[in-house]
């Protein structure tokens, strides 16, 4: 590099330097005067050759002197130290080191005496260091943490070493490696040092290969362990009151008996291990596993009394304690409260009363007051002047403040049907339209952002979908009645699938998410909006909704994260999104050393920390270097003006 | 260039006189002596009287002394004859200051012209360079200033200094004799030697008024310079130091030493003035102490 820049600089002051000597023209009114002068004064052109090439040649010194001086040199030529651990006779030369230390922060680091291995470990490296030579320190687990820059700093390196605590992820060595090939790309004596139990997939060897990994292992084998390798608990398909629990054991050695402990949180603050454990089990179940098996087991027509559960595998003499317990969210059995504003309408309350677990209300729009405290609020054939927020129903509506704006009446009776992207949306499932036409309509004028669920063949929308952070709603631009739609099953149909979509019942169904990647998790705010996500352990991380109306988020405890609404949003779409997480890695369960395919580290001998810096006078190498090249720019100088080396 | 004189400046100009050592015929009466003998008032010699001559010019006082009839000789007065050689070369227009040699030469030539003219004495202004260029014709009376002006304005220098050729064919082109003021910086590759022996040679009084600039014998240059021959195109590479220009002070010198010398040897006239000295001055005081007015 230093000679690339010696290239470069040396390139442009050889090119300034004959602009330089290009001659200025001047005009003199008798030019035999000047020539008798130049026949007795100028030297040689051979002499005048000479004295420009030297004027270059200083100014190049200069600059192979500045540029040394800048590189910070060191004497690594017949400097020698000691060995603190050899004899006086024993004799080494020192040369600047890079070691890219890495350590393993994963969940199978907690088992035994691991990490305490691991720390020791990293601390022989970084006594080792010799003068010159430098460390970064990175944690990696299922993501990598850079703790320090280059560093020599010793108590800096301890101080960031002793901050590792394992987390309850998997390891994923990939990004850690790229990093470290990264960072010591283009160093001499360089190496990264990864310490691990290796419970995790082997890295790419061209990967290893460019990081110079040296590995050092640390842990010894376990031989058993037990842990959840699944659970979910959803709703009975039968009888939607009672739920089905549904959980994968893994065992590891020989048969052994386990005891699962099913745990119920009604409070809605239950979210770590710990907390559920203060809870007494509200289901135990005996299992017996065969050695080194996997088996799944469900549990169905449970009555679970809470909306957050935790299952804990308790088997005797389980060394690894992170793997045992597993996370959901029970779907809640919420009555639906539906406010039916306007006149009496039968058709649409048998409708709704064909799903079960709502309750149906009816007020004259007069005496309407507020949307607050219904989940739905259906409007037929007239709305309020001031457009509402919360969960909707636009019925034939033809006046008052609506979210889409309504067309010009359409005579005729026009046929209807679902479009194909249409099909997909959750309030269209199963409905399909069978001669049914459009009568004492007026077609729905939709805005951006709002979805066109069904419409006649001329084009005109018939019924609208739309959702904001505000408000969602469902609108329906012709008579039900008048149509005769009321007499067909996709009537009932579609209502119940509006209110299932505006209740989010099924979207409760998050399965528990894995500690072994980042998760996406689908929020129902918009997005930009700024949301709190509390951890298992209580602590608050700030993130932002995505673009796509979701969160990227990577987890670093098993438990239940509550990802918190954002400030004034509306009562029905208020509540929490719960996500839980758990430990779901087979490799990390398996607690079993991998193979090291890598060379292995061969810790440095440690060097006296006490080697003198050469010194000259008093001054340091650049500094002499750089002394040297201002007292050459001074002769250069003194001779330029002088005339003597031009 | 404009019109280089007021009215006060004028006035005083024509009281003075040029100052001839020679005196030349003429054709007219003038205020010049002249090699002629006549009617003027300042007696000049004697000769033995022949018959024919007018008793009025007998000695008488000789004849009663020395019983010789001897006629009395006058000197008549006469006008001058006055040539001003203006250099028009290239080398006279470069300009390193504020103004050029050219026109501090046209100035001078103005005032000598209106000095010439104011004593009745007969004035031509001759530009050359490489060889003549259109001359004003000889003219006299001080009311033919303004010819002079408008004449020296429509001069273009340029091109350059050919001494020898352009004085061989000055001496050619006219017959009668008298002062040749030669204004010009004398830089001629081939020498100025020749060409003022032949005007001597050739009976006219050469003054030489050597118009020198001071920046061009001191120039302030330092470096590296293609050293241009304005008049030939002839470049030098230089690497300019002050010993170097010391040392071309010291040539320039001596250039002007020998212009000094060789027109001692021919008897002729020599002034060396540096045109950052005011032209009314150099007029003034500098010609007048150098007996060129009186």
């Amino acid at each position: 590099m230093w000679l690339t820049l010696f290239g470069g600089f040396g390139g442009v002051i050889t090119l300034l330097y004959l602009l330089r000597l290009r001659r200025r023209r001047l005009e003199v009114p008798f030019g035999p005067l000047w020539q008798k002068v130049l026949a007795e004064k100028q030297s040689s052109s051979f002499f005048r050759s000479l004295k420009n090439i030297v004027s270059l040649l200083l100014q190049l010194m200069v600059l192979a002197l500045v540029l040394s001086a800048i590189a910070d040199p060191r004497w690594t030529g017949d400097l020698t130290v000691t060995d603190a651990t050899t004899s006086e006779s024993d004799e080494r030369v020192v040369l600047p080191h890079h070691t890219f230390l890495i350590v393993d922060a994963s969940a199978s680091m907690q088992v035994g005496t691991r990490m305490a291995d691991a720390k020791v470990v990293a601390r022989q490296v970084i006594d080792s260091l010799a003068p010159g030579d430098s460390v970064v320190l990175a944690r990696v687990d299922h993501d990598v943490a850079v703790l320090t820059d280059w560093s020599s700093d010793r108590d800096a390196l301890v101080a960031a070493l002793e901050s590792i605590t394992p987390r309850d992820s998997a390891t994923r060595f990939t990004s850690a490696l790229e990093l470290a090939a990264s960072a010591l790309s283009g160093l001499a004596h360089a190496e990264t040092v990864l310490i691990t139990d290796r419970e995790a997939q082997t890295p790419p060897a061209a990967l290893a290969a460019a990081a110079r990994l040296r590995v050092v292992p640390v842990g010894a084998e376990v031989p058993a362990n037990t842990s959840v390798a699944a659970f979910a608990v959803r709703s009975h398909l039968g009888y939607r009151l009672e739920y089905a629990v549904q959980y994968t054991l893994r065992n590891k050695g020989p048969g052994r008996a386990v005891t699962v402990h099913l745990y119920t949180d009604r409070s809605g603050k239950a979210q770590s291990r710990a907390d559920f454990q203060k809870l007494p089990p509200q289901l135990t179940f005996q299992h017996t596993l065969p050695a080194d098996a996997e088996q799944t087991f469900e549990h169905a027509g449970l009555s679970l009394d809470g909306n957050r559960a935790a299952l804990v595998a308790d088997a005797t003499g389980d060394l690894f304690p992170v793997d045992d317990a597993a996370f959901a969210v029970v779907p809640t059995r919420k009555q639906v409260r539906v406010q039916l504003v306007g006149p009496e309408n039968l058709f649409l309350m048998a409708a709704l009363a064909t799903r079960k677990n709502v309750d149906v209300s009816r007020v004259d729009l007069a005496d309407f007051k507020t949307t607050e405290g219904s989940d739905l609020t259906v409007f037929t054939g007239a709305a309020p002047a001031e457009l509402q927020r919360g969960n909707l129903a636009f019925v034939n509506v033809r006046t008052g403040a609506l979210p889409f704006d309504l067309g010009e009446a359409v005579v005729e009776p026009a046929p209807l049907f679902v479009p194909p992207a249409a099909a997909a949306h959750p309030a269209m499932t199963h409905v399909k339209f069978v001669d049914l036409d459009a009568r004492d309509f007026r077609p729905l004028v939709r805005k951006k952002g709002q979805e066109v669920l069904a419409r006649t063949k001329k084009g005109q929308s018939a019924i609208l979908a739309g959702a904001t952070s505000e408000r969602r709603f469902v609108a329906v631009g012709f008579d039900p009645i008048e149509s005769e739609w009321v007499g067909h099953y996709s009537f009932s149909i579609f209502f119940v699938n509006a209110v299932n979509w505006f209740f989010r019942e099924e979207a409760a169904f998050l399965r528990s998410q894995g500690l072994d990647a980042a998760w996406r998790v689908s929020l129902p705010w918009a997005a930009g909006q700024s949301v709190d996500v509390v951890k298992p352990d209580g602590k608050v991380v700030r993130a932002l909704v995505d673009g796509a109306g979701g969160l990227a988020y990577t987890g670093d405890a098993i438990g239940i994260y509550a990802v918190k609404a954002p400030a004034g949003t509306p009562q029905a779409l208020a509540g929490d999104v719960l996500v839980p997480a758990a430990l779901f890695s087979a490799t990390e369960s398996a607690l079993t050393p991998g193979l090291v395919d890598f060379v292995p580290y061969e810790p440095r001998v440690a060097m006296d920390a006490t080697v003198p810096e050469l010194r000259l006078a008093g001054l340091a190498i650049w500094q002499l270097l750089a002394l040297a090249a201002a007292g050459l720019l001074l002769l250069e100088w003194f001779t330029f003006h002088r005339r003597w080396t031009v | 260039m404009s019109v280089p004189f007021d009215e006060a400046f004028l006035r005083r100009l024509e009281y003075l006189h040029m100052v001839s050592r020679k005196v030349y015929s003429g054709k007219q009466r003038a205020e010049r002596r002249s090699k002629k003998v006549g009617s003027g008032l300042e007696f000049a010699d004697h000769r033995d009287y022949s018959p024919g001559d007018d008793f009025r010019y007998l000695d008488w006082q000789v004849f009663a002394r020395m019983e010789r009839m001897l006629i009395r000789l006058h000197e008549e007065e006469e006008d001058l004859q006055i040539y001003i050689l203006l250099d028009c070369s290239r080398s006279m227009s470069l300009s390193l200051g504020d103004i050029s040699k050219f026109d501090h030469a046209a100035k001078i030539a103005a005032a000598l012209a209106y000095v010439g003219l104011a004593n009745l004495d007969r004035v031509a202004i001759v530009p050359f360079g490489e060889k003549l260029e259109q001359r004003m014709p000889p003219t006299r009376g001080k009311n033919q200033i303004f010819k002079v002006f408008r004449f020296l304005e429509a001069i273009t220098p340029g091109g350059p200094t050919r001494l020898n050729a352009s004085l061989k064919q000055f001496v050619h082109q006219n017959k009668r004799r008298g002062m040749a003021v030669i204004l010009s910086d004398f830089y001629d590759p081939e020498g100025y030697d020749d060409a003022l022996s032949y005007l001597r040679y050739n009976g006219y009084e050469p003054f030489a008024i050597h118009l020198v600039d001071e920046l061009e014998m001191t120039p302030s240059l330092r470096g590296d310079l293609s050293v241009v021959d304005c008049e030939t195109g002839e470049v030098k590479e230089v690497t300019v130091t002050p010993r170097m220009l010391a040392r071309y002070k010291e040539v320039h010198q001596e250039f002007c030493r020998n212009l000094e010398a060789c027109c001692k040897q021919r008897q002729a006239s020599y002034f060396r003035t540096a045109i950052q000295v005011p032209w009314d001055e150099i007029v003034l005081r500098i010609f007048r102490a150098g007996g060129f007015l009186k």
